[in-house]
């Protein structure tokens, strides 16, 4: 199929004719580009733990074992958050 | 050297830098990650890297022209609006691939077939089978 095969029926340019989607060539060619397709230099990745207790008080958060691992570069909790915010420390 | 527990689909996209080949579900259920492997449309997310040794993989990125320019597969799904997102896509692209080559005309049963383990969710389906009609058509009539 064509445009001209579409007459625009108001005789309008673009409303009621068939078009092509401009983005569509590089995502069938598998070249879109999605957040997880970006790799920046010393771009980290997260790792979200959820707590595996359906419903408990939060008493104190241990991080030891999981700074213990290779390649951990940071445990973030929300008091790492709270301190963050008091001094205006940004991660680098 | 690769690690025997990384993922075909880890390796293309990690290591390769071939990110046209999505990774979904990780668990073989949604068809985003499918590559042709020896000519077969094959979920990369449910192989090891190392099991690929010797194969001949083709990923979304290999199905175009040798110049660069869309095949009839593509360029149909372009014609037909078979994307929105285009997340789904590569593996539909696989799988419409991979019926193709077995089957040069096949029905729309036989199409909706062979997409049936590839999941979309924002365009439907009906667009993508009448991209591979489209396309087995154009491709009958000789269009390269």
């Amino acid at each position: 199929m064509t445009m001209a095969e579409h007459p625009a029926p108001g005789g309008f340019r673009y409303i009621g004719t068939k078009r092509r989607t401009k983005e569509d060539p590089r995502f069938v060619a598998g070249r879109g580009r999605y957040a997880a397709d970006i790799a920046l230099p010393g771009m980290k990745h997260v790792a979200l733990v959820a707590s595996p207790y359906p419903s408990a008080r939060i008493v104190s958060i241990r991080a030891e074992a999981a700074f213990a691992l290779p390649g951990v570069r940071y445990v973030l909790t929300v008091i790492w958050y709270a301190l963050c915010g008091l001094i205006g420390w940004k991660l680098g | 050297m690769v690690s025997a527990r990384l993922s075909l689909v880890d390796w293309l996209r990690e290591e390769l830098r071939l990110t046209g080949t999505h990774v979904g579900c990780e668990h073989g259920i949604c068809g985003a990650c499918s590559v042709m492997f020896d000519g077969e449309p094959l979920r990369s997310c449910l192989v090891f890297a190392v099991q690929a040794n010797g194969h001949r993989i083709t990923t979304v990125e290999g199905l175009a022209k040798p110049d660069g320019s869309l095949s009839v597969l593509q360029d149909s799904f372009c014609q037909t609006h078979a994307l929105q997102c285009g997340y789904c896509t590569p593996g539909m692209l696989i799988a419409a691939q991979g019926l193709l080559e077995a089957n040069a005309d096949p029905t729309e049963a036989q199409i909706r077939e062979a997409i049936g383990g590839n999941l979309c969710r924002c365009t439907g389906y009906q667009q993508i089978v009448d991209a591979v009609r489209l396309a087995a058509t154009r491709l009958s009539e000789g269009a390269k």
